[in-house]
């Protein structure tokens, strides 16, 4: 099960493209605890526990993440789970005890980063206008050096997908576990991006074979979650969009969402599902969102569909308005990124024979934020 | 036993069960032979542990970890570890009807060969998703 919990929807940051509905709202300690309850009184015994901290910026609440965490650890049933940490942080706010209290409680760090600052900073600026990229390097680098796992979010749009490449490179640099390429789906694509696609991705697919070949293999989500789904034939039922279902996401006022992407995003709070008060178990069904297939008929239709993410509920809604409608640019990422991953497998294999798989599964192990890959 | 390792190492039919058509006509033309329990179980079980390429490797399962029935880690393991649910055996294998069988060198090349086919008869086949589609797609969004 995996539960998102929003400690605020707070930031210090002004990215361009933030889709959260800024609020100074923080998490109480007596809802922090509700949800930890409920938590563990919803999940099956055995199952995992995957808790990601999230936001607006959630380090502007470091005192009440250590809370939580320490609630989490001591709680009579956290036993019966293995259980998973993790923080989605914009990098600003960071330092020595934040790194070590993560490492030393196991949480996983993913910082975001678009790239260089020229592309970094186009975008993810402070309330004043001021760039956040030197801050967010120099606390990457101290990452790096305290934590074994730092991982990179990278958002990229229109205006900086022929970046990419160079965004890849930059990140590369950094040295850092993972490397998560994300477009957002609400940016105004056209026909003309989609073109783009294909030669940027393959551009990537080459620096991607190159840093493996020489040894230095570092996770790319756009080619290692393909390269999985290419190899498993598609993705399985457990690692397609949970919403509402076995995912769960909590605001600051503790209203149950089925996706932290969804949290304030829309009208009228209209992906609400319930409030913690109430318990996980009356939580309003999602009677808009059927996992199970996509509605466009198109997708009915492609032959492409099983290696296909046209189930993410919520990169369909900023893209078409509907959780269960895939949408152009989307359709299109999907295939130049197969069309990518193939071509990569095929070179790794022609350089490493039947040992493919070991350097492919050494760097795709199983992501605990996305179920992306669950190869061995 | 192998029921228990799935359950220490996490789910493995779905990995393999969309390809059963590939895997089954690899096992029937090479003639493989699956791995007795005994040789699957000498292999590394990584439950709990850092990834090798950052540094430090996986706890092993030991015996006694695979017989308990929920598989839940020690405590002390899970403080000091990270939680590595990937499976243990990282040299190429096929399941098919719950056993397991090796890849040499020439039948991982039959197997990767049909599984490549496979794909790049899907990728020929691709739909499109026209841009055009999104005013039809507003439209229909007005009725929700």
């Amino acid at each position: 099960m995996k539960y998102t919990i929003s400690l605020t929807q707070n930031c210090n940051l002004a990215c361009s493209y933030c889709y959260i509905d800024k609020k100074p709202d923080v998490m109480s300690l007596d809802i922090a605890l509700e949800i930890v309850e409920q938590i563990f009184a919803f999940t099956p015994a055995g199952e995992v526990v995957d808790i990601g901290f999230f936001g607006g910026e959630p380090l502007l609440h470091f005192s009440l993440l250590k809370e939580i965490v320490t609630r989490v650890r001591s709680h009579p049933r956290c036993h019966a789970h293995p259980i998973v940490f993790s923080i989605t942080t914009n990098g600003t706010i960071f330092n020595k005890e934040i790194a070590e209290f993560l490492g030393e409680n196991e949480v996983v760090l993913c910082i975001s980063c678009d790239g260089p600052a020229a592309v970094h900073d186009s975008c993810r600026r402070f309330a004043d206008g001021r760039g956040s990229f030197a801050a967010v390097e120099k606390n990457i680098l101290l990452a790096r050096k305290i934590l074994p796992r730092v991982w990179v979010n990278a958002v990229y749009q229109p205006q900086t997908l022929l970046l990419l490449p160079g965004v890849v490179e930059y990140l590369f640099s950094l040295d850092v576990e993972r490397i998560y390429l994300n477009p957002d789906y609400s940016a105004p694509w056209t026909e003309c991006d989609s073109q783009a696609l294909a030669p940027v991705y393959a551009a990537i697919g080459e620096q991607y074979i190159e840093k493996i070949s020489t040894g230095r293999a570092q996770y790319v989500s756009l080619i290692d979650s393909k390269l999985a789904a290419i190899i498993k034939d598609g993705y399985a039922l457990h690692e397609r969009c949970r919403m509402g279902q076995k995912e769960f996401a909590f605001s600051a006022s503790g209203h149950i969402y089925p996706c932290e992407r969804l949290i304030g995003a829309g009208a009228d709070n209209q992906h609400c599902i319930g409030h913690i008060s109430s318990g996980m178990t009356k939580i309003r069904s999602c009677s808009k969102i059927d996992i199970s297939k996509n509605s466009n008929s198109a997708c009915a239709a492609c032959a492409l569909a099983q290696y296909c993410v046209n189930w993410c509920g919520c990169s369909n809604f900023f893209s078409t308005g509907r959780y269960d409608f895939a949408g152009p640019f989307l359709c299109a990422s999907e295939k130049a990124a197969i069309c990518t991953a193939l071509h990569v497998f095929q070179t790794l294999e022609s350089l490493f024979g039947k040992e493919v798989f070991e350097k492919i599964i050494s760097v795709a192990d199983p992501n605990p934020l996305d179920k992306a890959a669950e190869l061995y | 036993m192998l029921e228990r390792i799935d359950r220490i190492n996490g789910g493995r039919m779905e990995l393999w069960l969309n390809i059963r058509d590939i895997t089954h006509s690899v096992v029937e033309k090479f003639k493989l032979h699956p791995l007795s329990e005994e040789a699957v179980a000498t292999y590394t079980l990584p439950m709990t542990g850092r990834s090798p390429e950052v540094g430090e490797m996986s706890e092993r399962v030991t015996p006694q970890a695979m017989q308990s029935p929920m598989a839940i880690p020690p405590e002390g393991i899970r403080k000091n570890f990270w939680i590595d649910p990937r499976g243990g055996m990282k040299s190429p294998h096929l399941h098919l009807d719950g056993k397991i069988f090796m890849l040499e060198e020439e039948v991982y090349r039959e197997f990767s060969k049909q599984l490549i086919n496979n794909v790049q008869k899907r990728i020929s086949a691709a739909g499109a998703i026209q841009f055009n589609q999104l005013l039809e797609v507003s439209e229909a969004s007005i009725g929700l």
